[in-house]
Formats: C-alpha cells, structure tokens, sequence
C-alpha cells in the first residue's frame, strides 16, 4: 500500500514509513535516545530528498520529546534554570543553522556535507561509547564516578546558581553548548541528545538524573524552532511523513523499552555503539564509493 | 493495492469513452458541416484537458483526435511547464564525490512528447523544426557554455534524466490516419508528471510549411488531501509550520498520558 507524500513529491510503501518508525521507537525505548540520527540517514537511503528528512525528523522529535519530557517532570527530574540558559543558546545556534543548511542547499552541497558531518561526529561518538561499553564489560575500568568536576565552567565569569543541579557555574557555558547543538539539530536533523547529555555530564557537571529531563525539554523547542524556520523558509515540513513516522516510533517505543529493560546496561552501551558505528561506516562508503550517475538534476528555485 | 489498479482502470475506460464520443462528434462534424471545415485546414481534441495528480495517481494518458483538410504530414508537441534547471557533476576530491562543475539551463519544459504521422527525419524541415521547438537536441540552448565538449555532456546528462523518468519520449509516437482526412495518437504522462499548465500543439505540415497549426491548453492539478497540504505549506507557511509544532505537542502529549496508565 502506497502513501503520496505531499512535500516530498513522492509516493513511498506505507509499511515502509511505518517500519522506520518502530525501529527508531524501538532504540529511543532501549536507549533512551530519540533515534533521530538513525531516521535521519535511513530516510535519505529511500529517497526522500535530504533537506525534507532533516526538517521532517525534526518535526517529529517533537513529539517524542514531549512525551519524553512529561514522564521525567512529573518525577521531577527536570533542571527548568539550566535548560533555559542551553535554550537560550540552542534558539540561536538552530536558527543560524538553518541558515546554512538553506546556503548549503543553494550551492549543491548539502547532501555531501550531511554525509560528512554524520561520519565525522557519528564515528567519534560511536568509538568513544564502544570504547567505554568494552571496557566496562571486561572490567578493565571500575570506574562508577557520576559526578564529574566541570574545571572550565568554574573557571569562566558570569557564574550562575542552578539549585537543581547543585551547581554554580559560568553561564557562558550552557549557552555555548547549547549555540553548538543547535547548529547540529538544524544541520543533520537529530534532537540532539547526544551531543547534550555528555556535554551535560562532561562540561557542566550536572547530575545524570536530572540530565535526560532537562535536555528533553530543550530538545522540544529547539525542534520545533527547526521545524518551523523550515517551513517558512524551505517549505520542507511533510506533515504527512511526520504522521506515519510518529505512529510508527509510539508503537515502537513500547517494544523497546520492555527490550531494554531486560538487557543490561553495559550490553545496551554496547549495541546502541554498534549501531551507531553502523550509520557511520555506511554513510561513508556512500561518501568514497562512485556514484552510479556523476551527474544530477535539479529545478531551480 | 487492487482497489488502485481497478480506479486507474475506470480512468482508462473512462477516457476511452471519451475518445470515442470525441471521435464520434468530429466525424459528425466532418460529414454535416463539410463546407464549414473547408476554411480551416486542420482542427483538432483532446480527450482530457484535465489530468488530476491525487494519492493514487498512476500516470494517464491523454487521446488527441483531429481532422485535416489539406495534405501534409501532422506533428503534435505536447510541452510541460517552463524551468530553470541546474546540472551537476560530481568528481572526487580527497577521496569524496562532491558536486563540482555545474551547468544551468533555463526556461526547458519539463515535460516534452511529440508524435508524427511520418519520420522527423523524412519531414525535414530542420529550420522550421528550430522555429517550433521540435525535436529533442534542439530544445536545450545551454545558457552557459564554458566549452563546447562539457556543456554537450550537460545536456546529454539532462536528457537522460528527463528520459529517464520519461518526461520526455526518446521517439516521436505514431499520429495514425483513420481514412485520409481524421488521425489520432496517444499521448502516455508518467506517475511523477510536474504540476502545471500544459500546451498540445498540432502542426499540419506541407512541403517545410505550416499550413494549419491548433494549439489546446492542458491543466495537470494535484488534487485531494495532498494537494491542500502542498498548497497550504507554500501559502501559508507560517501557518503550516505552527500547526506542524501542535500536531507533533497533541501526539506527544496523548502518548505520554496513554502510556502513563498502562
């Protein structure tokens, strides 16, 4: 059965969408990740343009955040003072990256440079998390320290009292890292969770319960500040993708997270690196590999 | 997946009808008002002048039916909506294909099927087929040229593509003669034809002069739910962003409560 997406200007297998979906709904119950860096590339890989997968994804981490965010407010596990400094920040880092992602579209280099910036940041990511996962399995490392010191944050001006997170820190540093994955949410249509969660942990020090909770809540309106500086500048929102995406990943998510409780952490570190390995090497084979056709076709605008 | 082939079918039967009843007035027309049509040298339909694109479409095609009164060779030239296209090629750098070179034609139509009652090659009339438009080389002026070898292989790759996703016909189709005075052809739109106003063209063509020429607008709309969202996304874009923004905070919120209880 086949859908007419109206953005996209294609018509794609229902069952399909859906299955892309579950499959990301079912890591972000796993994982605890919102998938998006997954969605994101395996949407390109079925043809639908670039810049319609990163708006649409976007739009549809919304929802994922929202009902994320819900679950850990009403455990209350949500730093609202911190995550306005990393939305300050965030707002104006995804705004600019919109920007250049419209640039990058104009001159034809998007596509290149979305395979880049996954390879780049997916690869670094994905040896540093198998790295941990391995050693933590082979208990080469018994290393359980959940409160890491954040020595550059200390050390800037403007030092701020974040109550929640017992913390007194710059405030430049929040918006720093928040300006950085904005630019990255735009760029390679992702939430964004991880970059935020161990720059959260890493650099600012907070404390890892408050981390998930805080960056879903950051997470909500970045996205939809992507979602909508897309489709006033790009027209590149698909509602209709969005939709089947979203029923997909709900369903999904429920699977994962009974998946996910059964399986131990360190196995899941593992996996989850696996996988995002995966995208990666993928992605740049893609990049090294010659194209069947050199050349391509494009309306102008 | 049945219930589509079956709507394209009845689009099909339906248009054949069409065709029938449209061939049925000419001939009607052709007996009762004989010296009326004397004066026009050719006169000429299409089944359709309208094609909806709506979430099932599966390409169509589109009968032209007509009547010529003088001799010569009949040319029709269906044309899509004019753009401006970008070319690019690829080459490795560092080890990466990138987007490099690039080439931008301007004011092609997107969609281009052609069909004669003889040979191109055997009508030639190369400077009258310049004139129209007619043929498939002589479409493309490039508007840049920064050699002539690359910018060849430009169009030879927008020629391709356009074939490719056959917008455009590699052959002319065949106009058959029904008698010596009605013809007839197909004219075959893919699933994936560009919205827009679209031309039919008919050309009576006698010793490399045109002795009759007819012209009939076609409409290729989208249609449905799909339509509404496409034109709703352009026009009003701030609009379609915000509800965008609620739908995705309504779902989010519904599943976090739903789940919450179970």
């Amino acid at each position: 059965m086949n859908i007419y997406l109206p953005i996209a200007e294609m018509s794609v297998n229902v069952f399909l969408i859906l299955g892309l979906g579950g499959i990301t709904g079912i890591l972000s119950g796993m994982f605890g990740v919102g998938g998006g860096f997954l969605m994101t590339p395996l949407l390109i890989f079925i043809g639908v343009p670039p810049a319609v997968s990163v708006s649409t994804v976007a739009n549809q981490i919304i929802a994922s955040s929202a009902s994320g965010f819900l679950a850990h407010w009403r455990r209350g596990n949500v730093d609202f003072k911190m995550g306005l400094y990393l939305l300050a920040g965030g707002m104006a880092g995804s705004t600019l990256g919109v920007e250049l992602f419209r640039w990058l579209k104009q001159i034809g280099y998007i596509d290149t440079f979305i395979s880049l910036i996954y390879v780049t940041f997916l690869g670094i990511i994905g040896a540093m998390m198998a790295g941990e996962s391995i050693r933590t399995i082979l208990k080469i490392s018994k290393k359980t320290a959940h409160h890491y010191k954040p020595l550059l944050a200390m050390r800037l001006p403007f030092k701020v009292e974040f109550p929640k997170s017992k913390l007194h820190i710059s405030a430049i540093m929040p918006v720093v890292i928040g300006f950085f994955v904005g630019i990255m949410v735009s760029l390679m249509g992702i939430g964004g969770g991880f970059f935020l969660i161990p720059a959260m942990i890493y650099m600012l020090g907070m404390p890892t319960n408050v981390v998930i909770g805080t960056s879903l809540f950051q997470i909500i309106f970045i996205t939809a500040n992507v979602t909508f500086l897309q489709a006033i500048t790009t027209q590149t929102v698909d509602i209709m993708l969005a939709l089947f995406l979203l029923l997909g990943s709900v369903v999904g998510a429920q699977f994962g997270s009974r998946i996910g409780a059964k399986l131990p952490a360190e196995y899941l570190r593992a996996l989850l690196a696996a996988l995002v390995l995966g995208v990666a090497i993928k992605l740049a084979f893609g990049l090294f590999t010659p194209p069947s056709d050199i050349f391509s076709v494009s309306v102008m605008e | 997946m049945t219930k589509k082939a079956r709507k394209s079918e009845v689009q099909k039967t339906r248009s054949a009808l069409g065709a029938f009843i449209l061939a049925f007035w000419i001939s009607s027309l052709l007996v009762f008002c004989f010296p009326a049509l004397a004066a026009t040298p050719l006169a000429a339909d299409v089944s359709n002048y309208r094609i909806d694109i709506d979430s099932g479409f599966n390409g169509t095609r589109i009968f032209l039916f007509g009547a010529r009164n003088d001799s010569g060779d009949i040319i029709v030239v269906v044309r899509g909506p004019a753009k401006d296209y970008i070319v690019r090629k690829k080459e490795q750098i560092a080890g990466i294909w990138v987007n490099r070179e690039r080439m931008k034609f301007f004011n092609v139509p997107d969609f281009y099927a052609i069909a004669t009652s003889k040979n191109l090659s055997e009508i030639d009339a190369p400077a009258l087929f310049k004139q129209l438009g007619i043929g498939q080389a002589t479409l493309l002026a490039p508007a840049v040229i920064k050699s002539q070898s690359s910018a060849a292989e430009f169009q030879d790759a927008f020629l391709r593509n356009q074939l490719s996703r056959r917008l455009y016909v590699p052959e002319p189709n065949k106009v058959d003669f029904m008698g010596e005075m009605l013809f007839k052809t197909v004219i075959e739109f893919p699933d994936d034809i560009p919205p827009g106003n679209y031309t039919a063209e008919i050309y009576l063509v006698s010793n490399n002069e045109i002795v009759g020429m007819q012209s009939t607008p076609i409409k290729v709309v989208k249609s449905g739910l799909d339509a509404f969202l496409y034109a709703y996304a352009h026009q009003y874009p701030a609009f379609y962003g915000i509800s965008a923004i609620i739908i995705a905070l309504g779902v989010g919120w519904f599943t976090g409560r739903a789940f919450e209880r179970i």
